[in-house]
C-alpha cells in the first residue's frame, strides 16, 4: 500500500500505543480516574412494605419483582393488576385510595392501558411467587379482547415497560432451564424479533429461537451477549430495598355502608353528565363522543391473540396455585352500537373463570335497561359507582 | 439491527470490509464491485434492517414508477411526478397506517429516488437497475443519509475494485474512528451529563438556554457523529459519500450555515427545490422586476419543505420558517449590502467582524435547533 | 515530509485514540448494569421514519 511508504499510517500505528499508555496511566489501576471506571453499582430505590399505592409500571423500581414476589408470597398486600382504568382521573372511591386511606388496607394497582393478559402473565412469572397465600386481583377490560389489542395481544413497547432487566434476567434463567412457564416469553419477544431494534443482551438472548434468520442475525451477537449476561446476573438478581410502612387504623365496612357509598357515587357521577343523556361525563363527552356511536371490531371468541394469552394467564395462576379475583368490567350500551356482539367474548370469559373456579365480579351489561349510570365514568372506565362495587367485592373476598 | 448501533453491526461490517480487500484480487475478474456491494445493501437490509419487507415493497414501488416517469410518461410535469414518487413517504409523514408502511430511513431514500427522477434528463442513457438499488439501499447512507447523487455513486462504482485501496482504507477508518468519537463518546456525555438533567418544560431563561445549547451540541456530535461514520465505512467500500458537516461553529451567516450543516441536504434542497421555485417564480411577467422577492420566497418556501420533511409536528415546521427567515433576512441584507456598497460592520476590523458573525449566528442557529428539537416550551 | 507535522499528527490520534478508548469505557461499559433491558436502543436524532 503505498501510504505505509509515505508514512500516514504510521502515525495510527504510533498512535495507538500512546494512546493506550495514556488511558492505563490514567485509568488503570492505579490512575487517577481509576475510581470512576470501576463497574457502578445499580440503582437502589426504597419501597415501602407493605407495598401501597398506585404505579404505572416499573419505570424507578428496576427490583420491583423481588418486592413484588414478596407481597404475593405473604398476602401482605392487595395486588391489582389493571389497564387503562387506573389512570383516569383520581376518586376516593379508586381501590389505591379507598383501601389505602379509609379501609386501612395495604392495596397496590398496576398498571396503564395496553397492559393486558400477556404482559400480567409475564410480571407474575418474573416474580416467581407462589400465589397460594396471595391477594391478588385482576382487572379485565372488554377491548382488551377487540380490534388490534385483541388480535395483535399486548404489544412489545408496553411489555418492556413491566420487564426491566432484573424481571428478564429472571426470566432468562428459567427459559435457560427449559422452564415450560417461561418459555412463553422467549417465544413472544422472537415474534417481536423485527421490532427489538437494538434492545439489551438480555432481549436478544431470549428473541434468539434457534431458527436460521436468528442465527444469522445474532451470530456476532451470542458469544457478546451470554459474556455479559453472566457478568452481570449478580447485581441483577439483587432484591428490591424496603421499609417498613403501616396504613392508618382504617375502618369496616358493613353492607348498608357500601349502599351509601353507591348511592353517593351515582349522585356524584350524575352531576358531571349534564351535556348528554348516555351518562358519560362531560369533558369526555365533547372531547371525544359528540353524539357518535362507536363500533368494536370483535373476533370469535376464544381465538384472537389475546384470549390465547389470557388462558395463558390462567393456567398459570393455577399452576402457581393462586385464586385471584377478577373484576369483569362494562362497556357504555349507549354508546357502543355494537356492543350485543361483544357478549359471547365475555360469556367466553366467565366460562373459562369457572371452569378454572376462579370468582369474579361481573359488571357486564349489553343492554341499556341494565346499564347503572355512575359504573362507568366515560365510556370504557370505571366511575365512582363501578369502583365501589369492586372495592367492596375486593373487600368482601379478602377479608 | 440500526446501521452503527451496537457492537453487532461494528463486527459484521468488519468482516465485510476484511472479505473485500481479501478477496479483491479473486472477485475482480469474476464480479463487478458495483454488483457485491449491491449484494451486501441487499443482504443487510434483508436480513439485519428492521422492516425489511416495508423496504421491498417500497423499492418495489419506486422502481416501477422511476422507470414509468424516466421512459414512458416523459411528459409528466415534474412536481407530480415528485408528488408520485414521495406519496409513500408523505402517507407516513400523515400517520396513515404507519405501522404498517413505514420504514427507519424513509425520507432519505425518498429524496434519493426524486433526485434520480428529476435529473432524469442527463441519467436516461446511464439509468439501470442495479445501480439503482444499490444506490437506493446503500448500508452506510440507508438510516440517515449522507444525501448522495445518482451520478456520483454511480461513478465510483464504475471504476471498480481499484477504489479499494489502501488510501481509501485508511481514510474510511479516520472517519470511522471521528465518528465514534462524536456519536458515542462526546454526544453520549452531553447527552447523559448535560441535557438528561435538564427540565425541557421550564420557562426559566436559564432553563431554556441550557436546554437549547445543551441539545444543539447534542444535536450535532450525534448527527455529525454518525454522518462521519457512514462516510467512513462508505470510504472503506469504495464509495465517496459526500460530507454532511464541516465545522458548522465557524459559519458567519445563515447562508454559509447550510454549507457548514447537514450540508448534502443544503445541497438538495438548493438543487431541488430552491431552483425549481425560483425558476417558475421567474416565469411569471410580474415578477420581473422584483428579484429580491422572488429569492426570499423561493428561500423561505424551501425551508418551509425542509421543514414538513422532517414531520408532520408544529415544531419542525416553526423550525424551518424559522430558518427561511433567517435565509431571507440575510438575503436582503446582502442585495442590499452589495447595491450601497456598505455592511452593518462599517470599521469594525475584519478579525471582530468575523467573530462576532460567528457568535450571533451560532446564537441563531442554536434557536432553530432549539425549536427543531421540540423541547422549546413555546411551541409544541 | 516535515517532522513537526509528522509529530503533531501523531499527538492528534493518540488523542483522538485515548479520548476514544476511556470515552467507549466509561459511558458504555457492557459490564455495566443497565437496568432498562431496552433502553440499551441506540438511536440517531436525525433518523426519521
Amino acid at each position: 500500500m503505498s501510504n505505509w511508504r509515505h508514512g500516514i499510517a504510521w502515525h495510527h500505528a504510533l498512535a495507538l500505543p500512546i494512546a493506550a499508555v495514556l488511558c492505563w496511566l490514567l485509568v488503570g489501576p492505579q490512575g487517577p480516574l481509576n475510581e470512576s471506571f470501576s463497574p457502578t453499582q445499580p440503582p437502589r430505590d426504597t419501597l415501602d412494605y407493605p407495598l401501597h399505592g398506585f404505579l404505572g409500571n416499573y419505570d424507578g423500581h428496576p427490583f420491583l419483582c423481588d418486592a413484588l414476589g414478596k407481597a404475593l408470597n405473604d398476602g401482605s398486600s392487595i395486588v391489582l393488576l389493571g389497564s387503562s382504568e387506573l389512570t383516569t382521573e383520581d376518586h376516593p372511591s379508586k381501590p389505591m385510595n379507598f383501601f389505602n386511606d379509609s379501609l386501612g388496607i395495604p392495596l397496590i394497582a398496576i398498571g396503564h392501558a395496553d397492559n393486558q393478559s400477556f404482559s400480567m402473565y409475564t410480571q407474575l412469572l418474573a416474580t416467581a411467587a407462589d400465589l397460594s397465600h396471595s391477594k391478588l386481583a385482576i382487572l379485565v377490560s372488554p377491548t382488551w379482547f377487540t380490534g388490534k389489542p385483541g388480535r395483535r395481544g399486548t404489544n412489545l413497547a408496553n411489555f418492556l415497560e413491566y420487564q426491566p432487566s432484573p424481571s428478564l434476567y429472571r426470566i432468562q434463567a428459567r427459559v435457560k432451564d427449559e422452564d415450560t412457564l417461561a418459555l412463553p416469553v422467549a417465544a413472544y419477544l422472537s415474534d417481536h424479533i423485527n421490532e427489538l431494534g437494538t434492545a439489551g443482551p438480555v432481549v436478544r438472548w431470549l428473541a434468539h429461537d434457534g431458527s436460521w434468520q436468528t442465527r444469522l442475525l445474532y451470530f456476532f451477537n451470542q458469544p457478546w451477549d451470554a459474556a455479559i449476561i453472566g457478568h452481570t446476573r449478580a447485581g441483577m438478581q439483587m432484591g428490591q430495598a424496603t421499609k417498613p410502612w403501616a396504613p392508618g387504623p382504617g375502618r369496616s365496612m358493613e353492607a348498608d355502608q357500601w349502599a351509601t357509598l353507591y348511592q353517593a357515587g351515582i349522585k356524584e357521577h350524575l352531576a358531571e353528565c349534564t351535556n348528554n343523556s348516555v351518562y358519560v361525563n362531560d369533558a369526555f363527552y365533547s372531547e371525544y363522543v359528540n353524539g357518535d356511536t362507536r363500533t368494536l371490531e370483535t373476533h370469535p371468541p376464544g381465538q384472537s391473540r389475546e384470549a390465547r394469552d389470557f388462558i395463558r394467564l390462567l393456567n398459570y395462576i393455577k399452576a402457581m396455585h393462586g385464586e385471584p379475583f377478577f373484576i369483569i368490567q362494562p362497556l357504555n350500551p349507549y354508546v357502543y352500537a355494537n356492543i350485543k356482539d361483544v357478549t359471547p367474548t365475555m360469556a367466553w370469559i366467565r366460562h373459562e373463570l369457572d371452569t378454572r373456579s376462579l370468582p369474579y365480579l361481573d359488571l357486564w351489561v349489553d343492554d341499556t335497561a341494565k346499564f347503572r349510570p355512575g359504573t362507568l365514568t366515560d365510556v370504557m372506565h370505571l366511575g365512582p359507582l363501578g369502583w365501589y362495587r369492586v372495592d367492596s367485592a375486593l373487600y368482601s373476598y379478602f377479608k | 439491527m440500526l446501521p452503527f448501533s451496537g457492537i453487532t453491526f461494528y463486527l459484521l461490517f468488519l468482516v465485510v470490509v476484511v472479505a473485500l480487500y481479501a478477496l479483491k484480487g479473486v472477485a475482480k475478474n469474476r464480479i463487478s464491485l458495483a454488483s457485491t456491494l449491491l449484494g451486501i445493501s441487499l443482504a443487510y437490509t434483508l436480513f439485519y434492517y428492521p422492516r425489511p419487507l416495508q423496504i421491498m415493497v417500497f423499492l418495489a414501488y419506486q422502481s416501477l414508477f422511476t422507470w414509468l416517469l424516466l421512459f414512458k410518461w416523459k411528459r409528466l410535469h415534474k412536481l407530480i411526478g415528485s408528488l408520485l414518487l414521495a406519496l409513500p413517504m408523505i402517507l407516513i409523514k400523515f400517520d396513515w397506517n404507519v405501522q404498517d408502511i413505514g420504514f427507519a430511513g424513509v425520507s432519505y431514500i425518498t429524496f434519493r429516488c426524486v433526485q434520480v427522477y428529476l435529473d432524469g434528463e442527463l441519467l436516461r442513457d446511464k439509468f439501470n437497475f442495479r445501480d439503482f438499488v444499490s444506490f437506493l439501499l446503500f448500508t452506510p447512507s440507508l438510516l440517515a443519509g449522507p444525501i448522495d447523487r445518482y451520478e456520483r455513486f454511480r461513478s465510483d462504482t464504475e471504476q471498480g475494485w481499484s477504489r479499494l485501496n489502501g488510501k481509501a482504507l485508511l481514510a474510511g477508518w479516520e472517519f470511522i474512528a471521528i465518528g465514534l468519537l462524536h456519536k458515542f463518546v462526546l454526544g453520549t456525555a452531553v447527552q447523559r451529563y448535560w441535557l438528561s438533567l435538564l427540565d425541557p418544560a421550564s420557562t426559566a431563561v436559564g432553563d431554556m438556554a441550557a436546554n437549547m445549547y445543551a441539545y444543539s451540541i447534542y444535536l450535532y456530535c450525534d448527527f455529525a457523529g454518525y454522518s462521519f461514520l457512514a462516510i467512513g465505512l462508505g470510504r472503506m467500500m469504495g464509495v465517496e459519500l459526500p460530507a454532511n458537516f464541516d465545522r458548522p461553529w465557524l459559519t458567519q451567516n445563515p447562508q454559509e450555515f447550510w454549507r457548514r450543516w447537514h450540508i448534502s441536504l443544503g445541497d438538495w434542497l438548493r438543487d431541488y427545490f430552491f431552483r425549481p421555485i425560483y425558476k417558475s417564480l421567474s416565469s411569471i411577467p410580474k415578477l420581473r422586476n422584483w428579484p429580491l422577492f422572488k429569492q426570499n420566497t423561493a428561500l423561505f418556501s424551501t425551508f418551509l419543505l425542509m421543514g414538513l420533511w422532517n414531520g408532520l409536528e408544529v415544531h419542525y415546521v416553526a423550525s424551518g420558517a424559522l430558518f427561511g427567515v433567517y435565509s431571507a433576512v440575510f438575503n436582503t441584507y446582502q442585495y442590499h449590502s452589495r447595491k450601497h456598497q456598505k455592511d452593518i460592520w462599517g470599521r469594525t476590523p475584519q478579525w471582530l467582524a468575523t467573530w462576532a458573525s460567528r457568535f450571533i449566528m451560532f446564537q441563531l442557529a442554536c434557536f432553530a435547533l432549539y425549536i427543531f428539537s421540540g423541547r422549546f416550551p413555546y411551541i409544541p | 515530509m516535515k517532522t513537526g507535522t509528522n509529530t503533531a499528527r501523531t499527538l492528534k490520534w493518540a488523542l483522538i485514540y485515548a479520548a476514544l478508548l476511556a470515552g467507549l469505557l466509561w459511558l458504555h461499559d457492557p459490564f455495566q448494569i443497565s437496568m432498562d433491558a431496552a433502553s440499551s436502543t441506540v438511536t440517531f436524532v436525525y433518523q426519521q421514519f
